[in-house]
């Protein structure tokens, strides 16, 4: 298992230095210069040179490329265009939030998700299976900058329960995680459905129906368990989609989590922010992958890793 | 050949799964509405009565009028032609992408393999909000522009698909024998591989059809969707959800158009799930 | 505030005794023919304590929590759990260890609080998980930790329920606390902030930077008039009025001498001198500090501080618009440049708290000279999406917006009658931008005809809902530079295709699809001006002219007009108060980078114009010197000036005092106070 790990570990260092290596590549490709955007239009020609220059921004791209490279193993990313802060600093500032964000709402759409596709599940083909299908279908449907004020609009405004936006890990925290969870819980509902029917059909759990075992035992017990294993690859392989569904719930809850940092630092061209960004994005990307697939070890003992 | 099998098979063994008898019936409605769109709806779409703006449903209006005055059920009948043609045009494009990668990775190999799982990775480390953004700033919003953003990622999952068909087919024995008499690997592919691959591929595309349709809802809110004064489903929520509390209606009929699409290639999906697996489902309930 | 940073020691000592104590039993029954159980555990649980700990003071550095009821309450149901936990150490003696040791023979002890709970040491642990961290409010330890300690705890239960032979099967008690400890955690109901006399203002947008020396965005510059006094500051019409400079004289043209007001203080208690305003203009000028307003105060020679009150400046060579670039906040000298800590300032409120993407905390600041604000606190919270500001202030949880909702919402947003709704002239002019040297562009001809196709009025009527002023000229109506007498652009659609026809453009085919010309239009992202885009688009086609909207994300939009990228482009000009911005737009050389003149404009009489009227110290010659520029602009049109919006506020009914200025200042918020409603509301609740 640890040879395995090892392995992996050395596999993923290139990914993550692709990833990097193509969006410094695309940034400094979008229209759009920093140090105009920086200093306005008031500013002399003179002054912008300098700012170039010491932003190091009048030196080759490799150049450019290379002292950012060299400064990671160092931990530093950069000072941020825009505020003047050490990217690292921002980053970190960050990462609280959108730490508690994205948990709870896979919490959320995994507590709702699972009794909701083993029923779908059991009850194949009846009412309550068309029935969780039509809610996950809605949900999928509607998007989240339509579900998160909807939900304002019933529990804050209506009911008076509930904050309508800022940062908090109480109640604050309780609107933007459905609305992020929601769309989690649809697919993974279809998803564990789906799985789930697939193990039914196996011998095994056919042969302990025969010996007596009760169905929903059978199936709590049993066949869940490997059922379980698909759907934990697709949680883990979706960590990008919660990432890019957060940038919406992000800026509509005003929570300050990494995916709106993303965004304005692309918007002002702040080419550091940017990369750091996206750096921590793709590291904490393949960080899940790996604990998704050890995740999976354990949950099915038949999955070796050599 | 059994009378269950072919085209026409399928479509009858989709159709015995009662939501898939469905969704094929909404599809079909869909489609029709987007090649005739001109004929059926009632009014122009593009016309503007700006004083009527944001009126609610009336005897001339069915679904009301949008902040212009424009027609909503006309837009609505128009939007399906620009929905549908994102979902599968994004799919379409993924599809080709897709296969052709997997199958030069699974058919060469070694290296070439190893460059694809590699590039295969990053992709799917890559946030794709950013490339969604880096899109819009460079070209700007437009219908090209969505596809190219919604299928630049999109084709992983099939090339995965057809890769694993690829090398599973080639370690069978029968294959040594087929390329020992002379088949060549187009051939190989055509009547061995795509076949065998198409029952994943096939269910993998409708439901990404039905993610392709919603995803534009998604783009318009970050400002790149197709530009004004086209209508698509997903720009008309873009535009409608300023006024969500003062005229809903704006927002209600393209998103339950949206639910619809998405419920119907789901339940195909489905039907299609179960009508192409060469096992039959047994009846489970022990009940 | 106060400090918790004895809360983790004092909680790691209580271990480390804990373990001692531990040793010492598991020692004595060991004598005594017990064997311990899975010794692993014992690790994971240890672990797990010092994660936790470590995990508590790093999440919340540097431990200080404001002193209110959850702190309070906090401390109390601690010191309870913790007697609780002495109490079971006590009534267990020797048997009590964190790890599990069996003394086989022996009997189940059902002494104090093992009486009626089967683990209550356990129980405590949960409860301790839960109010540490809602203690010192870490939030992520709380959720992460909390869960993984009801995953250990649930294993550890296994194994000892196992070694002491007993299969009892109950629910864990444990998981119900969680979700009760949550809700515990979610505190009483809150009180709507106009009720705690606190006032909270939505902005669209989040600051950039909140430095007067370097804040160049719109909502940093909102903020800082709240937090920061200037030398000068401005009236409606665009004229300097005192604000930290009582008066001030300027001898020759090139001299200016200000004369501050006594006792000025800054928000720390600093006097304000001289040598604070010398050290913030300094620092703007000296290059090394990057600051974007430099180039501004470029005919700055010295600055000279003859005495504690006074301040001259001397420029080397003449700027009729030097006043207006005084209006420029001032801080202590010394103060560093930090990002996100903003300097302190003279001004009516001071910055408690800033978080980048969520809010600023201001408090009154009673040393201000011009007295103590009314209102004692104000949050700023930036709310990006419009949705969520019309909610909030549906809600109650923001009781004052400055054009942060959308002209259609008003109606929706006033029904209730809590909320009222101010509308005063805007400084902001619309326009839509030529490129002067394209083929179709360049004729006078096409360019009166798209400002004859475009009809304003009905625009105004149904985008703006009435709210907003038609103008002839991008200096806003109530500036003192502004022509009245300018003709205005009327609808006149026929005469706009005669235009073209005479340009050289016939319509091919008479009432036909096919247009006359094609052109693109660009603007950016901000809803309403897409809206108007849509139609503006729609009115040209009716003259046979097809336009294509490319809507652009911020950067690149801004980027293309730079560069000359566009045929037609919409902008607006933001907080225009000197006419000298015609030399800036206008004149032959001021073409990007560094000027605004994007179409590529070029009159003789337009740059003699602009250069004398820098020069020229009376304000009646240059007034008449921009009125004649105005004309010939009207006459040119390189740019078609629209309309301004007006500045549009929503506030609570009990919010009073707020005057209106068509720059969008949030100045006039210090002389604003919250007044009792006079009858109350008849129908429900006041939502």
């Amino acid at each position: 298992m640890r040879r395995y790990l090892l392995g992996r570990l050395l596999r993923t260092l290139p990914v993550v230095f692709g990833v990097v290596t193509v969006v410094f590549l695309l940034i400094h490709l979008l229209p759009g210069d920093p140090v105009e955007i920086m200093l306005g239009e008031s500013a002399v020609p003179a002054q912008k040179e300098e700012l170039r220059r010491e932003l190091h921004l009048d030196r080759p791209i490799l150049s450019q490329y290379a002292s950012f490279l060299a400064g990671i193993p160092r931990g530093d990313l950069g000072v941020s265009f825009r505020s003047r802060e050490p990217v690292l600093g921002e980053i970190a500032r960050r990462i609280p939030a959108t730490v508690l964000l994205a948990a709870t709402s896979i919490t959320v759409a995994v507590f709702v998700a699972l009794p909701l596709g083993v029923l779908a599940a059991m009850r194949r083909g009846k009412a309550a299976d068309y029935l969780s299908g039509f809610a996950a279908m809605l949900s999928l449907s509607i998007p989240n900058f339509l579900l998160g004020p909807l939900l304002v609009l019933l529990f804050s405004v209506q009911l008076g329960l509930l904050p309508v936006s800022g940062y908090g890990a109480g109640r604050p925290l309780v609107l933007p995680a459905i609305t992020l969870g929601t769309g989690m819980a649809a697919l993974l509902t279809r998803m564990i459905r789906a799985t789930l029917l697939e193990e039914l059909r196996k011998e095994y759990v056919t042969a302990a129906i025969a010996r007596g075992l009760p169905f929903r035992s059978a199936v709590v017990r049993h066949a869940l368990r490997n059922a379980l294993v698909p759907v934990v690859t697709v949680l883990g392989l979706s960590f990008g989609a919660v990432l890019a569904g957060s940038v919406i719930t992000e800026t509509i809850f005003s929570w300050p989590g990494i995916g709106r940092l993303l965004i304005q630092a692309i918007d002002a061209r702040d080419y550091p922010l940017v990369q750091g960004c996206v750096l921590v994005i793709a590291l904490s990307t393949v960080a899940v992958n790996l604990a998704t697939d050890i995740l999976c070890a354990r949950l099915d003992p038949r999955i070796r890793y050599e | 050949m059994n009378e269950e099998s072919g085209l026409l098979g399928l479509i009858r063994r989709t159709s015995r799964h009662r939501g898939a008898a469905v969704g094929m019936v909404l599809l079909a409605l869909f489609l029709l509405a987007a090649v005739f769109a001109p004929v059926i709806a009632p009014g122009n779409p593009l016309a503007q009565t700006l004083d009527e703006g944001l009126s609610g449903p009336s005897s001339s209006h069915w679904l009301g009028q949008d902040k212009f005055g424009r027609d909503v059920l006309s837009r609505v009948i128009h939007g399906a032609r620009l929905s549908l043609a994102v979902g599968l045009g994004t799919v379409g494009i993924s599809l080709l992408i897709g296969l052709a990668a997997g199958s030069l990775a699974g058919f060469l190999g070694g290296a070439v393999d190893r460059i694809f799982t590699g590039a295969c990775d990053v992709l799917l480390a890559f946030p794709g909000i950013l490339l969604a953004i880096g899109i819009a700033a460079v070209r700007g919003p437009s219908f090209g522009n969505v596809l190219f953003a919604l299928s630049v990622l999109g084709w992983v999952g099939y090339a995965r698909v057809i890769r694993a068909q690829v090398f599973s087919v080639k370690a069978r024995e029968f294959v040594e024998s087929a390329r020992a008499v002379g088949g060549s690997p187009a051939r190989l592919l055509l009547r061995h591989i795509l076949p065998n691959a198409i029952s994943p591929i096939l269910v993998e595309a409708t439901f990404g059809i039905a993610r392709a349709i919603v995803a534009e809802a998604g783009l318009s809110f970050l400002g790149l969707g197709v530009a004004p004064p086209a209508a698509s489903w997903g720009s008309m929520i873009g535009e409608g959800r300023h006024f969500l509390f003062i005229a809903p209606h704006l927002v209600t009929a393209p998103g339950a158009a949206i639910l619809l699409t998405v419920m119907a290639f789901n339940f195909l999906g489905d039907g299609l799930r179960d009508a192409l697996d060469p096992k039959a489902h047994a009846k489970l309930s022990g009940r | 505030m106060i400090s918790l940073a004895w809360v983790a020691p004092v909680v790691a000592a209580q271990r480390l005794s804990e373990l001692w104590l531990c040793r010492r039993n598991r020692l004595r029954l060991l004598s005594r023919g017990g064997r311990e159980v899975r010794p692993d555990t014992y690790k994971v649980m240890v672990s797990l304590h010092v994660l936790f700990l470590a995990s508590l003071s790093l999440e919340s550095y540097p431990w200080r929590v404001p002193e209110d009821i959850r702190t309070w309450t906090c401390l109390a149901a601690l010191a309870v759990v913790t007697a609780l936990r002495y109490w079971a150490i006590a009534s267990l003696g020797m048997y009590w260890n964190t790890r599990v040791v069996v003394v086989p023979g022996t009997r189940l002890v059902r002494a104090g609080p093992y009486r009626s709970l089967r683990h209550p040491n356990y129980l405590v642990i949960v409860l301790e998980f839960l109010l540490l961290p809602l203690l010192m409010r870490a939030p992520v330890t709380l959720v992460l930790f909390s869960l993984a300690n009801l995953a250990v705890l649930r294993q550890r239960i296994r194994i000892e329920e196992a070694a002491l032979e007993e299969i009892v099967r109950h629910r864990l008690l444990p998981w119900f606390l969680l979700p009760i400890g949550l809700l515990a955690g979610l505190g009483c109901a809150q009180k709507l902030p106009i009720e705690e006399g606190r006032m909270v203002i939505a902005l669209p947008g989040a600051p950039v930077n909140v430095d007067p020396r370097v804040a160049t965005d719109a909502y940093g510059e909102q903020i800082l008039q709240m937090t920061h006094a200037s030398l000068v500051s401005r009236d409606a019409a665009g004229e300097p009025l005192p604000d930290l400079a009582q008066r001030w004289e300027s001898p020759d043209p090139l001299t200016y001498r200000f004369h501050l007001r006594p006792g000025l203080r800054f928000h720390d208690g600093r006097p304000l001198t001289s040598a604070d305003v010398r050290y913030t203009f300094a620092w703007i000028l000296d290059a090394a500090n990057r600051s974007p307003h430099r180039g501004l105060y470029r005919h700055v020679a010295a600055i000279g501080t003859p005495d504690a009150r006074t301040v001259v400046f001397r420029l080397s060579e003449p700027f009729a618009p030097f006043l207006s670039t005084m209006v420029r906040g001032i801080v202590p000298a010394e103060s560093p440049a930090r990002g996100y800590a903003p300097p302190v300032g003279a001004g009516p409120y001071r910055i408690d708290d800033l978080s980048p993407d969520g809010e600023a905390v201001l408090s009154a600041f009673d040393g201000y000279y011009g007295g103590s604000p009314p209102i004692r606190s104000v949050t700023v919270k930036f709310v990006p999406d419009s949705n969520v500001r019309f909610l909030e202030l549906k809600m109650g949880s923001v009781n004052f917006t400055l054009n942060g909702v959308d002209p259609d919402l008003l109606p929706a947003a006033s029904l209730s009658g809590r909320l009222v709704v101010e509308e005063g002239p805007g400084g902001n002019v619309t326009y839509l931008g030529f490129h002067l040297r394209d083929r179709a562009l360049s004729d006078a001809r096409v360019r009166r005809a798209i400002a004859l196709a475009i009809d304003r009025e009905t625009i105004v009527r149904t985008i703006w809902k009435g709210r907003a002023d038609l103008v002839s000229s991008i200096l806003p109506p109530g500036s003192w530079a502004h022509d009245p007498d300018l003709p205005a652009a009327p609808y006149d659609p026929a005469r706009a295709g005669r235009l073209l026809d005479d340009a050289g453009f016939p319509d091919p085919d008479g009432d036909g699809p096919l247009p006359r010309l094609r052109l693109t239009y660009k603007t950016s992202q901000n809803e309403v001006r897409r809206r108007v885009a849509t139609v503006i688009q729609e009115q040209l086609r009716q003259v046979g002219i097809a336009v294509e909207i490319q809507s652009l994300e911020w950067g690149t939009f801004f980027s293309d007009i730079k560069k000359g990228n566009f045929q037609i482009y919409s902008l607006t000009w933001v907080g225009i108060s000197d006419p000298d911005i015609f030399h800036h737009a206008f004149h032959s050389r001021s073409g990007p980078p560094d000027g605004a003149n994007r179409g590529g404009y070029s009159d003789v009489e337009v740059d003699r114009l602009t250069e004398s009227a820098r020069l020229e110290p009376s304000r009646e010659k240059r007034r008449a010197m921009y009125r004649r520029v105005q004309r010939i602009l009207a006459r040119d049109l390189p740019v078609f000036p629209m309309w301004a919006g007006r500045n549009l506020l929503v506030r609570d009914r009990r919010l009073t005092g707020f005057r209106l200025t068509p720059d969008e200042s949030y100045a006039p918020v210090r002389a604003m106070r919250i007044v009792p409603d006079p009858v109350a509301p008849s129908t429900g609740g006041p939502r």
